[in-house]
């Protein structure tokens, strides 16, 4: 069932969606570090599978993912503490802004740095 | 001028699946929508089913939802929309008949957070006055009409109805705001309950589905605070 789409549904959407995002990541990121236990060859393996530029996608995904629901998490605070909620709009355009740009400054910064390697 | 409209009926009593009967009306300009719908069952099909009381917007009994948003049928007039005109009855409840759905859930939880004033904490024979500074904190809180708009609105209640609703926290809210009320401890415990105040994810459907232009997510978050202060 779907309301009418606005401001205040969209952010909650985008937090669910980052927030699952977030929690996958976790869950893939622990599987990655466990083979750490497994020695050196096996960490060097995975390292070595996912040094892809499908896995450079998906981190880049993950800084998105993890902007927007870090900076949303502080508009939330803004309306849980600060009566923002007369503002959620405009906080929402805001948090959108400031995701953007720190968004594609970092997804810049990681693309840039893979494609000239030292 | 000719419009039309896009009705949902429904029949519990026929084995017929819910559909959409479409009526052309020929409206006026100062028309609502509750007029058109008036119409329809007044010259064309008696059978059609919907509240209305007032048609001054203040009995709430004719919310529903029009082109896809939650609206007062006697206060959204016909011009201000465009094409056919999509009625259907309020999403999140259960449909009894067309447009007429089962309200009786939706008032077991106002009544759950005792919308009254408990003062009887320091008994009086006397009226008991307010300030009009006092009586100015209950503005945005008093003036809901109970319609519905905004808990059949609301995502947190679609997932669990058992969910107390933005309506009856913003009614809550309307006593524990209230200088002359002692009754907080006494709501606490619904409120502070699994379906109570924590269940609200500040979605804000609600805030743009009432009709009276109120804000219950500013009034949950209120209660929030003063609830967590309270426990602290
Ligand atoms: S008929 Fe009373 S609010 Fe619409």
């Amino acid at each position: 069932m779907a309301y009418r789409w606005h401001a205040g549904y969209i952010a909650w959407l985008l937090n669910r969606i980052t927030g699952l995002a977030i929690t996958f990541y976790l869950a893939v990121h622990i599987w990655v570090m466990h083979h750490l236990a497994k020695g050196k060859e096996s960490f060097d393996g995975i390292m070595e599978f996912i040094q892809s530029p499908v896995t450079l996608i998906f981190e880049v995904l993950l800084i998105g993912a993890v902007l927007y629901h870090g900076i949303n998490g502080a508009r939330i605070m803004i309306i849980e503490f600060f009566g923002g909620s007369k503002h959620q709009k405009s906080l929402f355009v805001g948090t959108l802004v400031v995701a953007g740009v720190l968004f594609f400054w970092t997804a810049f910064a990681a693309l840039s740095h893979i494609s000239t390697p030292h | 001028m000719e419009r039309q409209f896009k009705v949902f009926r429904y029949d519990p009593e026929s084995s017929k699946k819910p559909y959409f009967q479409t009526y052309t009306v020929d409206v006026q300009k100062s028309w609502t929508i509750l007029d058109a719908l008036n119409a329809i069952k007044w010259e064309q099909d008696g059978s059609l089913s919907y509240r209305r009381s007032c048609r001054h917007g203040i009995c709430g009994s004719c919310a529903m939802k029009i082109n896809g948003k939650n609206e007062l049928a006697c206060e959204l007039q016909v011009f201000t929309l465009k094409g056919v005109i999509k009625v259907e009855p309020l999403p999140g409840f259960e449909v009894l008949r067309d447009l007429v759905t089962d309200m009786d859930r939706f008032f077991g939880h106002i009544e759950a957070v005792k919308p009254w004033l408990i003062a009887g904490l320091s008994p009086t024979d006397k009226e008991r006055l307010q300030s009009p500074e006092d009586r100015k904190k209950l503005d945005g809180l008093y003036e809901c009409i109970l319609c519905g708009a905004c808990t059949s609105s609301c995502p947190s209640y679609w997932s669990n109805d058992d969910f107390l609703g933005p309506a009856a926290l913003l009614k809550a809210a309307r006593y524990c705001f209230d200088t002359r009320d002692e009754g907080f401890h006494e709501r606490m415990d619904v409120l502070n309950s699994r379906n109570g105040l924590w269940r609200c994810h500040t979605i804000f459907n609600c805030v743009e589905a009432c009709p009276k232009d109120l804000n219950p997510t500013e009034a949950i978050v209120r209660l929030r605070a003063r609830l967590a202060a309270e426990k602290i």
